[in-house]
């Protein structure tokens, strides 16, 4: 239901685009350049691929809190051991994707993220008077996916095109003794801008920057319940198309 | 050949540590070394005897029992089973070859509700006999809701039955001392925690996770190796190895709690049995019971250390050993 919803939202944005733009003009020229420039820079044919790779960030998310309990004795109720709360805390991580351009307004993207977040337990409370600390795992984190883009050529801003996505992937956690490996399934809605300049060698066709926020969704994984997350994502790129 | 020995009372027991494996298990000295005490042959055939007490008659030890061994028996990743032979005459603690489990008159062990006796194979370490007696000197009960006053019987023989599997005592639980001497339990966590609750309560009837990890260890189904994790470790004290210090781990996706001790000089623990999930691994001392009712050797165990955790979140997963862990605690 969500994944259609995204979907018909994509559709109607591409609708909105002009035209002329999908059928001639390649997505984004040089900013400020006159259009007829800008139509002497065109290539023969319009890039088709595109890989990108960059930096992101991703925001930490709250896993819950849980206590360590006893059964009490007769009458008594139940004695906390220790406390927990535990989260997935953010960090940075590297962006590799693979773009193919189905018209100068859509693409469809195939990527590779990784990521090293630490999985932190703040225990305390003790019982007994154990010192309380935060027990800390990394966790290496991958996430193979796949995203539509849709790129709003007539709403240029500073040059730079926004855009949106929403996206599906594949989700694997392994913890830092590498014993531990968990999985799930990661989607994603969000936007961005892209900034393109035109060709820089006979063989590349365009390159520029991209930067895009999204909100991602996740099940499974490394977690202490069945529930669904929801952690933001920033990423820069820089990518090349030909 | 066959050696006899009395373990597992509530208050009062006798137990070896079994090599480096999980758990506190009986263990036996054979010609190879020290080997768990479990049973080869099953189904386990014990008889009940045909004597009651005020407060719950032989029928109604029977019925106690019978509820108590099929809680052991119903547990998914063990294999043991039991078998009623039915009403003897005969009375727990004759090393007659057969297990018999019953009540006895012991007012010389006055904090003992119950304890377990065995008899093993000295070659093969494998238990061949193993009675349990119940103190009729302490006032019983059978009644659903439990009764105010009354020890229950199934909560203890559900206890000493975890003996007789081969399981020594859990340190899952808090105790306060008492001003008339012994020790109060204030919350346990594991029927095979040494020390009973109150009396007319019932808590002790199920099996927590530690009891079920602990059965399941000695008689695993095929699939408990491949379904539960383990996490291996050690604990130091100023560089040096600490032997018996009691760790638990905490199943932050589950809640349960499964226990175990570092059973080697260099400090070295496995918790076997976990249910996957990211785990809180806690060490302290054995301060809630008599350290004798852990280890037969209390001399050795080491009780100068502040209880800590581990500052690592283990993420355990089924099948797998999650190792290497590292807790360093402070002298107290």
């Amino acid at each position: 239901m969500t994944r259609r919803l995204v979907g018909a939202i994509l559709a109607a944005w591409c609708a909105a685009s002009p035209m002329q733009s999908s059928a001639q003009v390649p997505p984004p020229t040089t900013a400020g350049q006159p259009a007829a420039t800008a139509a002497e820079s065109v290539p023969a044919r319009p890039p088709r691929y595109e890989v990108a790779l960059g930096p992101a960030w991703l925001g930490g998310y709250d896993l819950g809190s849980r206590s360590a309990q006893l059964t009490g004795n007769l009458g008594q109720p139940g004695l906390v051991l220790f406390e927990t709360d535990t989260e997935m805390a953010g960090a940075f991580g590297l962006d590799a994707k693979l773009g193919y351009r189905l018209t100068p307004t859509l693409r469809l993207e195939a990527g590779l993220a990784y990521s090293r977040p630490e999985l932190r337990t703040s225990v305390g409370d003790d019982a007994e008077g154990a010192d309380a600390l935060v027990a800390v795992d990394p966790v290496s984190q991958y996430v193979v996916e796949g995203a539509l883009l849709a790129f709003a050529l007539q709403w240029q801003v500073g040059g730079g095109v926004p855009y949106a996505m929403a996206g599906a992937g594949y989700l694997r956690q392994v913890a830092s003794d590498g014993a531990a490996v968990d999985s799930g399934g990661v989607y994603h809605a969000g936007g961005g801008m892209a900034w393109e300049r035109g060709r820089a060698a006979s063989w590349l066709k365009a390159w520029g920057f991209r930067a895009d926020l999204r909100v991602n969704l996740r099940t499974g994984g490394i977690d202490i319940e069945e529930a669904t997350r929801v952690w933001p994502s920033l990423s820069a790129r820089f990518y090349v198309a030909f | 050949m066959s050696a006899r020995g009395l373990a597992g009372a509530l208050v009062v027991a006798v137990a070896a540590s079994a090599g480096v494996s999980a758990y506190l298990k009986f263990g036996a000295e054979v010609a190879s070394g020290t080997v768990p005490l479990k049973w080869a042959q099953l189904p386990v055939r014990y008889f009940v005897t045909d004597r009651g007490v005020p407060g719950a008659s032989a029928t109604d030890l029977d019925a106690a029992l019978t509820r108590a061994f099929r809680s052991w028996q119903d547990v998914d990743r063990a294999t043991i089973t039991f078998e009623r032979g039915g009403f003897t005459g005969s009375v727990p603690f004759e090393p007659d070859g057969v297990t018999v489990i019953g009540f006895l008159s012991r007012p010389d062990l006055e904090r003992t509700l119950g304890a377990t006796a065995y008899t093993y194979d000295t070659r093969s370490g494998a238990l061949v006999e193993a009675d349990i007696f119940l103190n009729s000197e302490f006032p019983w009960s059978v009644a659903t809701g439990g009764e105010a006053g009354r020890f229950d019987l199934e909560s203890v023989a559900l206890h000493e039955i975890g003996h007789l599997t081969g399981l020594g005592h859990s340190a899952l639980g808090e105790t306060e001392l008492r001003p008339g001497g012994g020790r109060r339990v204030i919350a346990a966590e594991a029927v095979l925690f040494p020390i009973a609750f109150s009396p007319g309560s019932t808590a002790g009837r199920i099996l927590r996770p530690d009891d079920i990890a602990g059965v399941s260890d000695i008689y695993p189904e095929s699939r408990f190796r491949s379904e539960t994790g383990s996490i291996t470790g050690r604990v130091l004290k100023s560089g040096r190895g600490v032997f018996g210090a009691h760790l638990v781990a905490f199943n932050l996706r589950t809640g349960d709690l499964v226990g175990g001790y570092t059973l080697s000089e260099d400090g070295g623990f496995t918790l076997a049995g976990l249910e996957p999930g990211p785990h809180v691994v806690r060490v302290e001392p054995l301060d809630d019971g008599d350290v004798e009712s852990f280890f037969d050797d209390a001399e050795r165990v080491d009780l100068d250390f502040t209880a800590t955790f581990a500052d690592r979140t283990v993420v355990v997963q089924a099948g797998h050993n999650a190792g290497d862990l590292t807790i360093r605690v402070d002298p107290r």
